[in-house]
């Protein structure tokens, strides 16, 4: 990302919210094992409640074929939460020429979120970091949000009859730790802090590619002795839909260009190829 | 990742919360609720029975991987050697000693710590599906290509790391070792070779006795020489002589007349020469012809890893879950070596599989002192895992002794029945012969299911006290779980001293407290844990353990020259000279076709197999391939549901090619059937273009009962290839399972 558009993004507070901090990560796709670590981390923390045993508000699939939720007919609101990782490790291509990569997506936090203003009950609010949250008091399970979201990334409980999604731990930030996700992150892919601070790592990593791939320097402030990000571009997931995703990635140096473009490109450029056998594809119920 | 989940699990319905007897046939599920004290007698009784008509080696100890917890899984050596009871062993029977290394360096297995990659200059992870197997560790190798360090997957598979690297090098399974002597033949011919280096340290400039394939002693050529010393040929004054680790005057290379004692002559070869000679063998041409890599990029790898020092090879179980895995393993070892990339940091041949290292010195816990001050010990009898699960071989090292039916199983070390190859056999064959099965476990495992008694253990979480370490890292961990035993479980040191007490060797057993054997341990643990003790690493839980290495690389003294190697030469021993070898034609490093997965003459070298054809392969096309994943260890958290819901669609599946689906009209989703003459498995399947054209693979761990029918270990066997046999020390030379040698067939079912 260039200084330039950092300024445009992140040089003052939010015209719209105000905030003047917002939180956001950056992933290095290159790192990814792929191991969930993350996901469970989440789970075990926020989502391991009635009505909850679906939900992911940390998912990681495999692209190009992985999806969460995923658009199925026999689902209710036909989406399946349920089977959160089909496609697990299925490629892209033939044999030997292939790719694939691991996108692990929280909520984006996005700076103009397109839930927030879909609410008619207006339950949904960016706080002073950026942060955005869903009050369930005031939320009365309209799930307007839930359609509104281009990732996907609001849930619906059943239990509680509210709509629930990542809280980019707001609770553990206020202590001055780091999100679970992030944390645990075995692959140590993450970095989190404030994009709007010119001065954090995040910023400064997302600006200068080559600053991530020198050894431990302090001055970026990284928690290890050693860890490293790959030089290659920064980007959103999807920034087409509009909504100023704070979750930035570093693109994975093995995929082919065109197709990265369909993830991290500036507008979408046609659909994404389906399987090989989309007709055949695994039935979940038990027989 | 599975670590977040253990509290599910520890409170889970699959717990084992009391002692439980078998009612009706084994494996109906049937069970009677006792108490401990009836548990205890009961076991002990039988144990007694047992003993009296068999012999105590009769009772076997089914072993742990020890490092995990030494006090809890050492407890069990401990208990199988004070009762005089039958042992078996872990670490080659799962397939994971790379026997390479005893034959190289006569160690168990040595090797870098992960974090040493850092080091590194060029990495390759050969067939070790990292991002996969090794979720802790795999950043190092993401970091150090971030970094810019060029890492290359060597396996058939588009596993996860094929995706995670800068390149993928796809071969015919079980042609490695033809690759790594392809790549020395490559460095060799370039004069990349680092000839000074062969001849301070390795088995290269002694002298071969062209007559019989032996090493030239000292012995062969006066009366008063001794058998220990091995000869060179000295350039400077033409004449045999001593050999003297570290010299650089001997001569690599050449054939020399040399006069015998009885005063003949005969001709000998240095065994760099030999090896040289078998190496012309293997010129990129024929090597591409058999591993169907190009030639280009043949010569293009030899070249990168030749030029960038260090360079490291990452090894594991692929290449090592194969008949002639020793060979794969000592070709690997040679490409290192003739680079002198073994014993420095950033090089070597790493293929950590399985916590079999601990790094502290167990013997006085595991085989106690008789007395004080005597060198007399406490020894259990081994026997062989392979042995127990097949019965005996013809080849069977110190067979009149070892041999014997196991009439009691303890399973100690885990899921041995639900986990083990050759189901059928041990269904059918070796449990109807084995009176008393007992299985200490935390959870309901497969193993449980098919005991006559499951006493229930401590999970992780409860229990008291522990240390561990692992090849991974240099520490040693004070582990202590955060809550009381739930339910009835006890520790198995508890279990095996109240076992004891009943059968009379409680005093001898000791211990019944973990924190008082972890004492013991430090006490007697050697230099690398010297300055130890336990009141230290209760408080600062985690210490690094004394080394010469920072990070932890293996042989780096040898390599100076302040060591010599532990082998017969004291040399690192590319040459063998036992007579098995030269029978088998492995004195040196060869690639060998697969045993079974081949469509070419079995078991022979290139020359020889290129003309025959495997019959069975017409049958079974198909390379069956059963391996680990990323939702569990082995068995375990296969039945923890919140794991097993982000594995796909968390049930057993067959993955093949769209294109061999295609040729058997089958579909994704549909049920199939995985078969050869030995067995099969029946699951769903996935079709992804990851699987090469002409393999099945499986992922496996599943319990009985997630299994719709068959099992995946069904369609394998335990070959025993008899060079594993040459000696018998448990875990350190034996039989090495070789279950990735087996081919299938697929059909609808
Ligand atoms: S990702 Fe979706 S839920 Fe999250 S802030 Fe953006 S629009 Fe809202
Ligand atoms: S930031 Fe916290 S709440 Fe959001 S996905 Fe990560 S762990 Fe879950
Ligand atoms: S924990 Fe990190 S490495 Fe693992 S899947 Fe999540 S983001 Fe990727």
């Amino acid at each position: 990302m260039s200084e330039e558009l950092w300024q445009k993004y992140y040089g003052q507070p939010n015209p719209i919210y105000g905030n003047k901090r917002q939180y956001g990560m950056l992933l290095d796709l290159n790192k990814c094992l792929g191991c969930h670590t993350c996901t469970i981390a989440c789970k075990t923390t926020w989502t391991d409640g009635p009505g909850q045993e679906n939900m992911y508000w940390n998912s990681v699939n495999t692209k190009p074929y992985g999806e969460y939720p995923r658009q199925d007919a026999n689902a209710p609101d036909g989406l399946d939460y349920e089977n959160s990782n089909l496609y697990q490790d299925v490629p892209k291509g033939v044999y030997p020429d292939l790719w694939q990569f691991y996108l692990p997506r929280p909520c984006n936090h996005c700076s103009r979120p397109a839930c927030l203003p879909a609410c008619p009950t207006q339950a949904i609010y960016k706080n002073d970091d950026g942060i955005v949250l869903i009050d369930e008091d005031l939320c009365q399970g309209y799930k307007n949000c839930i359609k509104a979201c281009p990732y996907d990334k609001i849930y619906f409980n059943q239990v509680t009859k509210k709509s629930q999604k990542c809280i980019m731990c707001f609770p553990l930030i206020e202590k001055g730790e780091e999100p679970q996700c992030v944390k645990s992150c075995v692959g140590k892919i993450r970095v989190f802090g404030d994009l709007m601070d010119p001065n954090s790592a995040i910023s400064r990593l997302i600006r200068d590619p080559s600053l991530g791939a020198k050894a431990y320097d302090p001055e970026i402030q990284f928690k290890a002795v050693t860890r490293y990000m790959t030089d290659a571009d920064r980007r959103q997931y999807r920034a087409d839909f509009g909504t100023i995703p704070s979750l930035w990635y570093i693109l994975p140096k093995n995929v082919p260009e065109e197709e990265l473009e369909k993830y991290f490109g500036g507008a979408m450029r046609g659909l994404i190829g389906q399987p090989h056998t989309p007709e055949a594809r695994l039935k979940y119920k038990k027989t | 990742m599975k670590g977040q989940t253990y509290h599910k699990r520890t409170y889970g319905p699959n717990r084992v919360k009391y002692p439980m007897k078998r009612v009706g046939a084994r494996g109906q599920g049937h069970w009677k609720r006792i108490s401990w004290d009836e548990a205890l007698d009961f076991v002990a009784s039988e144990i007694k029975r047992i003993s009296a008509k068999y012999g105590s080696k009769a009772v076997w100890i089914y072993p742990p991987v020890p490092a995990t917890g030494i006090v809890k899984q050492g407890a069990g050596f401990r208990f199988a050697s004070v009762n005089k009871f039958g042992i078996g062993t872990f670490y080659n029977w799962y397939g994971d000693l790379p026997l390479a290394h005893p034959i190289t360096w006569n160690v168990q297995t040595e090797e870098h710590e992960i974090m040493d990659v850092q080091n590194s200059k060029y990495v390759i992870m050969w067939g070790s599906d990292m991002v996969q197997t090794r979720i802790p560790d795999a950043h190092f190798f993401m970091d150090v290509r971030a970094k810019g360090v060029k890492t290359v997957y060597i396996s058939p598979y588009f596993d996860p790391t094929a995706s995670a690297v800068d390149e993928w090098v796809r071969l015919r399974p079980g042609t490695d070792a033809a690759l790594a002597l392809g790549m020395c033949h490559v460095i060799v011919k370039k004069g990349m070779s680092k000839d000074n280096y062969i001849k301070r340290t390795t088995s290269g400039p002694l002298l071969i006795r062209d007559d019989n394939g032996k090493y030239l002693r000292e012995s062969d050529l006066k009366s008063d020489g001794k058998k220990k010393t091995f000869i060179v040929w000295d350039p400077a004054s033409k004449t045999p002589s001593a050999d003297k680790y570290f010299s650089e005057a001997a001569a690599l290379t050449g054939s020399f007349d040399v006069t015998l004692k009885d005063g003949s002559t005969i001709s000998c070869t240095t065994s760099h020469s030999l090896f040289l000679k078998k190496l012309e063998e293997y010129d990129p041409a024929t090597v591409s012809q058999i591993t169907g890599i190009p030639e280009a990029d043949i010569e293009r790898l030899a070249v990168e890893y030749a030029s960038n020092a260090p360079a490291s090879i990452w090894s594991g179980t692929g290449i090592n879950h194969w008949y002639h895995g020793d060979l794969m393993g000592r070709a690997v070892i040679a490409l290192s070596v003739l680079t002198g990339n073994v014993g420095v940091n950033g090089g070597g041949v790493s293929p950590w599989a399985g916590q079999y290292k601990m790094r502290i010195r167990p013997v006085d816990y595991f085989f106690p002192l008789k007395e004080k001050g005597k060198k007399a010990r406490y020894r259990p009898v081994p026997l062989d895992t392979a042995y127990v699960v097949n019965g005996p071989t013809e080849t069977m090292a110190n067979k009149e002794k070892l041999w014997r039916q196991v009439r009691c199983i303890w399973a100690a070390g885990g899921n041995l029945l639900g986990q083990s190859s050759d189901q059928n056999t041990l269904l059918h064959k070796t449990l109807p012969e084995v009176e008393l099965i007992v299985s200490p476990e935390i959870e309901m495992s497969s193993n449980a299911q098919l005991a006559d008694i499951v006493l229930p253990i401590v999970s992780w979480y409860e229990l008291p006290a522990d240390i561990a370490t692992t090849p991974a890292h240099p520490y040693i961990q004070y582990v202590e779980g955060p809550v009381k035993p739930l339910y009835e479980a006890k520790t198995d040191l508890e279990v095996y001293y109240e076992i004891c007490k009943r059968l009379g060797t409680g005093d001898i057993f000791k211990f019944k407290e973990p924190e008082e054997a972890i004492k013991h341990l430090l006490d007697t643990g050697g230099a690398q844990v010297k300055g130890i003790n336990f009141e230290r690493l209760k408080k600062e839980r985690v210490i690094k353990v004394n080394s010469p290495s920072s990070p932890i690389a293996a042989f780096t003294e040898e390599i100076k020259g302040v060591k010599t190697f532990k082998t017969m030469t004291k040399r690192q021993e590319l040459y063998k000279e036992e007579d098995r070898f030269i029978e088998y034609g492995e004195q040196l490093p060869t690639h060998k076709e697969p045993q079974t997965a081949t469509p070419y003459g079995r078991s022979m070298e290139w020359g020889e197999a290129k003309k025959h054809k495997n019959h069975e392969f017409e049958k079974y096309p198909l390379y069956y391939l059963s391996r680990h994943t990323r939702w569990s260890v082995h068995s375990s958290w296969r039945t923890e549901d919140l794991v097993r819901k982000l594995d796909d669609v968390g049930e057993p599946l067959l993955e093949m090619n769209p294109l061999d689906a295609a040729n058997r009209d089958l579909n994704a989703g549909d049920w199939a059937i995985a078969y050869n003459q030995h067995g099969y498995m029946k699951a769903r399947l996935k079709l992804r273009e990851s699987v090469p054209p002409g393999a099945v693979l499986i992922y496996f761990g599943w319990q009985r009962e997630q299994i719709k029918d068959g099992h995946w270990n069904s369609l394998n066997r335990v070959a025993i290839n008899p060079i594993h046999e040459i000696y018998f020390k448990p875990n350190v030379w034996g039989p090495v399972s070789g279950h990735f040698d087996e081919l299938c067939e697929v059909k609808k079912a």
